[in-house]
């Protein structure tokens, strides 16, 4: 049905008005957040005694800030790549997904993740892997890690665990190579399931989460998670927060998103940095990052931002865990590294392109999977049947012919 | 001298005139425009005798992407070489097929299925068996007016078999001749093709 858009014409006028406003709004606040900046850019003591009394003060539930982890570089100035090193291993990997429908011939899902070992500086051809998984009820039931599930949910969780244990196992895997390794994640590091989700799954895939981290440690490779257009607004609600001492401060207003207008870390640091230049390091300040730091100290995470491309907030967040991000000749071998990854296509790793192309299963590789499942059923003299709601969609949404006369 | 047969890649699609043959980069090195292949069934079908007349290396959005980058990583460019995985297509022109051990010049009455291997012919005695009978050439003709370049096809075959059969000049004259007489009304193509022949093969010593 073809949308009706006279019926939608008032409310995107509505709409186009207030994202006007919205903007002046955004434009006034981030006026006033780069002024904040710019008082407290190397006043490290008083961010950290301020923002301690902050956490004791918040709900730890919903408070989300941030803090410098080093004291050496101010923080409305950005901080340019150094050269990359002549030769480094660079994991990268993603995941893809087909989950459980039950109006498809079969019940059945599908995780397929996707490696590449690039080997920077080399002139050699990267490395790929791939890695499917199929699982259909009765599969292996008396192993309870590998029951059957119709929760999509669940199929994205262990998805995620599986991109982090490739990852784990490339980097054991990967050719020797000289200089440093890196392993690459196309998402945070701070991992949490989304809420609704099985209580006891998502614990076991964050445990499962965090001992992957800490294998790579012991691997001796650094970990990062590149995260494209981030959301996160920690360092907004540090600077908020450093008014603790101003009349009428209240902290269960740092929870309110209409505080921020809209505005991210990413609007902040848009006008400061140049490209390839990144923020310093800051400390995630988290409920949930307590969590890994009570697991495993090392795996505490924190995060810098970084531009990629010249265009506006071509911006990414990169998570790094703590012992990369403590010691400062890992920091710039990983924003080298990543920028010249960027340089490839001009403002995404190459890498991380690579990963996803390689992981993703599109709707031919799915339609292919079903038939020659459904063949080999064939060969047993069994059927396999659509449900009657699906086939009247495709029939529905099927493309059209023409007679094509004489 | 017996050469064993190097598959250059299988079939993507064919008809009754021609098929397509998909290869990988690394098995571009060997086959050209104007070359002889067969599409070499496994089972009891006939083998399908063509010249390649087009070689098409397709591109993509990543593709595009990294030409406009100053000096592509040699890493990148090998990855893209490796492992990605778009095929190189090769278009063959039918022109003759083989059944058990008959050769017959013609149309095949089958075309290959996707997959069937396709081999390059560099084997003198059997490229030397398959143009002793130049027949074939009246099938290269018949796409004049296609998209096939019928007489640059022509040029680049005639040289690569005169070579594959020891420089034979006494084959490549009569090729020469038998295309003249086919071409007698046909002065557009049989002008260009000789001038062109007689640059490619001096030794021949034509004078157009």
């Amino acid at each position: 049905m073809t949308l009706e858009f006279e019926q939608l014409a008032s409310s995107m006028d509505k709409m186009v008005q207030e994202l006007s406003r919205q903007q002046n709004r955004q434009k006034a606040q981030l006026n006033l957040v780069l002024e904040q900046l710019a008082a407290y850019a190397a006043s490290w003591e008083e961010i950290e005694e301020k923002i301690g009394r902050a956490v004791v003060l918040a709900d730890e539930k919903y408070y989300r800030s941030a803090v410098p982890l080093h004291h050496s570089h101010p923080l409305d100035q950005g901080i340019p790549p150094s050269n990359p090193p002549i030769q480094a291993t660079i994991v990268a990997c993603d995941g893809s997904q087909i989950v459980p429908d039950r109006h498809a011939p079969f019940l059945y899902y599908l995780i397929n993740i996707g490696t590449i070992a690039y080997y920077h500086g080399s002139g050699d051809s990267p490395d790929v892997f791939t890695a499917p998984t199929l699982k259909y009820p009765g599969a292996d039931e008396l192993d309870e890690d590998d029951l059957f599930t119709l929760n999509s949910a669940l199929v994205s969780l262990w998805r995620d665990r599986f991109e982090i244990e490739a990852l784990q196992d490339t980097i054991a895997k990967a050719r020797p190579h000289t200089g440093p390794q890196l392993a690459i994640l196309d998402q945070r590091l701070l991992y949490w399931p989304a809420s609704g989700l099985p209580g006891r799954e998502g614990q076991k895939v964050v445990e499962a989460w965090q001992q992957a981290m800490t294998g790579i440690r012991e691997a001796g490779a650094c970990l990062a998670g590149y995260i494209d257009r981030p959301g996160k607004r920690s360092v907004l609600t540090m600077l908020h927060s450093l008014d603790i001492d101003q009349p009428g401060f209240k902290v269960s207003e740092l929870y309110r998103s209409a505080l921020y207008a809209g505005l991210s870390d990413i609007d902040l640091y848009d006008p400061i940095l140049a490209p390839g230049e990144r923020s310093p390091v800051f400390l995630d300040i988290s409920q949930h990052n307590n969590t890994f730091r009570g697991r495993d100290k090392e795996n505490e995470v924190c995060f810098f931002y970084l531009r990629t491309g010249e265009g506006k907030r071509q911006l990414a967040r990169v998570d790094i865990p703590m012992w990369v991000a403590r010691n400062e000749n890992n920091v710039k071998t990983v924003h080298a590294l990543l920028y010249d990854q960027c340089a490839i296509l001009g403002s995404y790793p190459y890498v991380i392109t690579r990963a996803d192309e390689i992981a993703v299963v599109g709707r031919r590789d799915q339609e292919e999977l079903e038939n020659r499942i459904a063949l080999r059923l064939a060969d047993l003299g069994m059927e396999a049947r659509m449900t009657a709601k699906q086939q009247s969609k495709e029939f529905a949404r099927g493309g059209k012919t023409r007679h094509e006369g004489y | 001298m017996n050469r064993q047969a190097l598959e250059i890649g299988r079939v993507l699609r064919a008809s009754t005139v021609g098929f397509s043959v998909g290869c990988r980069v690394n098995q571009l090195s060997a086959p050209g425009f104007g070359s002889l292949v067969k599409a070499q069934p496994a089972e009891a079908r006939e083998t399908i005798y063509g010249l390649i007349y087009n070689i098409n290396i397709d591109d993509d959005q990543l593709i595009r992407r990294l030409v406009m980058v100053e000096s592509p990583r040699q890493e990148v460019i090998e990855d893209q070489r490796r492992n990605r995985l778009l095929p190189i297509e090769m278009s063959v022109l039918s022109i003759g097929y083989q059944l058990y051990d008959q050769l017959t010049y013609g149309l095949p009455p089958r075309p290959p299925l996707n997959l069937d291997p396709v081999t390059l012919c560099q084997d003198p005695e059997e490229v030397t068996r398959f143009t002793d009978n130049l027949s074939y050439l009246r099938l290269i003709l018949r796409a004049a007016g296609s998209s096939v370049p019928v007489d640059q096809l022509l040029v680049a075959h005639i040289n690569d078999v005169y070579l594959i059969r020891g420089k034979d000049a006494a084959w490549a004259l009569s090729a020469i001749h038998e295309l003249i007489e086919l071409l007698r009304s046909n002065y557009d193509i049989l002008i260009p093709t000789l001038e062109a022949l007689s640059e490619a093969v001096p030794e021949l010593e034509l004078s157009v």
